[in-house]
């Protein structure tokens, strides 16, 4: 029978891992991150005890964390937000060469966004949260999530359209 | 292009995997680090639950208690000046000084001139009491 912690990693590392890879845009920031938020839960088993959703609430933990991880390397995240985005990719390969091509482009685009804006448009599309969750993870009203989302996707459709309307 | 459409689409993009290595390295630093001595201990449930519950409640409200906060520490700031200002106000007002009883003194004469009446017997009533034992004041007095 498998411990709490494993229970936890196995239904929920993918998903804050896809989270913290693509707001970090950075393979080792997200493993620090993920590997900081399982210390804690070892060291407080308690820590999930109050937690209405478990997912959630490890969403919100490893943003705040990526956040710290982010301003104590701030120069570094600079960098690669400067320099790294074109080489970086958040999505699965895939074997169809236009799927490929969109993700590649997605992969761009969505490093192009800010941060925030980034975070709220993963939730949304990737970890499937409505905007009141959304708004409880990252701690922001309701309506900022909203209107992040707008911004980022509109970017998103903006960047994309040409490349989508093609491979349609 | 429909949004919803475009949504769709992205959403039927996969995120990449997990690196599966990354379970057992994972796994065994967080129960290696909580085992070691130095770890710190849990927090009792109550007191956990205690906390989540405030911050639950003030959380959503926090620019509306940080600025809550920031008016009394205001009030506060105002309050204690006021209060020193007040006592040093006291302070300075509690013995009269020369000057104001030869004000005081000046003032009387002149009015005394104005009524036609004799100043002298008037002014002589004003003293300046000294600040001495009451005793003493007292022997001055008879000496006068």
């Amino acid at each position: 029978m498998p411990s709490t912690l494993e229970r936890l990693y196995d239904e929920h590392a993918q998903a804050l891992f896809a989270f913290l890879l693509n707001f970090t845009r950075d393979e080792n920031d997200t493993r620090d991150v993920l590997q900081e938020i399982f210390i804690k839960l070892a060291r407080q088993p308690d820590l999930l005890v109050t937690a209405r959703d478990e997912r959630a609430f490890l969403l919100r933990l490893s943003h705040n964390a990526a956040i710290d991880l982010m301003r104590r390397r701030g120069t570094r995240t600079k960098h690669h937000e400067q320099f790294g985005v074109e080489h970086f990719s958040s999505f699965a390969p895939s074997s169809d060469p236009d799927e490929a091509a969109f993700r590649t482009e997605l992969a761009t685009a969505l490093g192009e966004l800010p941060a925030d804006q980034r975070a709220v448009v993963h939730l949304k599309l990737w970890a499937g949260q409505t905007f009141e969750e959304i708004a409880a993870t990252l701690e922001i009203p309701l309506n900022t999530a909203a209107s992040r989302y707008r911004y980022g996707l509109d970017k998103l459709r903006t960047r994309l359209r040409p490349l989508y309307d093609e491979i349609k | 292009m429909k949004t919803d459409d475009f949504e769709k689409r992205l959403q039927r993009q996969s995120p990449r995997q997990i690196p599966a290595a990354w379970r057992e390295e994972i796994l065994s630093s967080a129960e290696r680090t909580a085992a070691s001595p130095h770890a710190p201990r849990t927090t009792h449930h109550s007191l956990r639950s205690l906390i989540h519950q405030l911050s639950t409640l003030l959380r959503p409200q926090r620019v509306a208690w940080t600025g809550l906060a920031a008016a009394w520490l205001v009030i506060l700031v105002m309050n204690l000046a006021s209060q020193e200002h007040s006592t040093l106000t006291a302070k300075t007002n509690s013995t009269p000084t020369l000057e104001t009883l030869q004000a005081l003194k000046q003032q009387r004469q002149l009015l005394a001139e104005l009524v036609d009446r004799p100043a002298r017997h008037e002014t002589d009533q004003i003293k300046v009491v000294p600040i001495g034992p009451r005793s003493q004041r007292r022997e001055e007095t008879v000496t006068v």
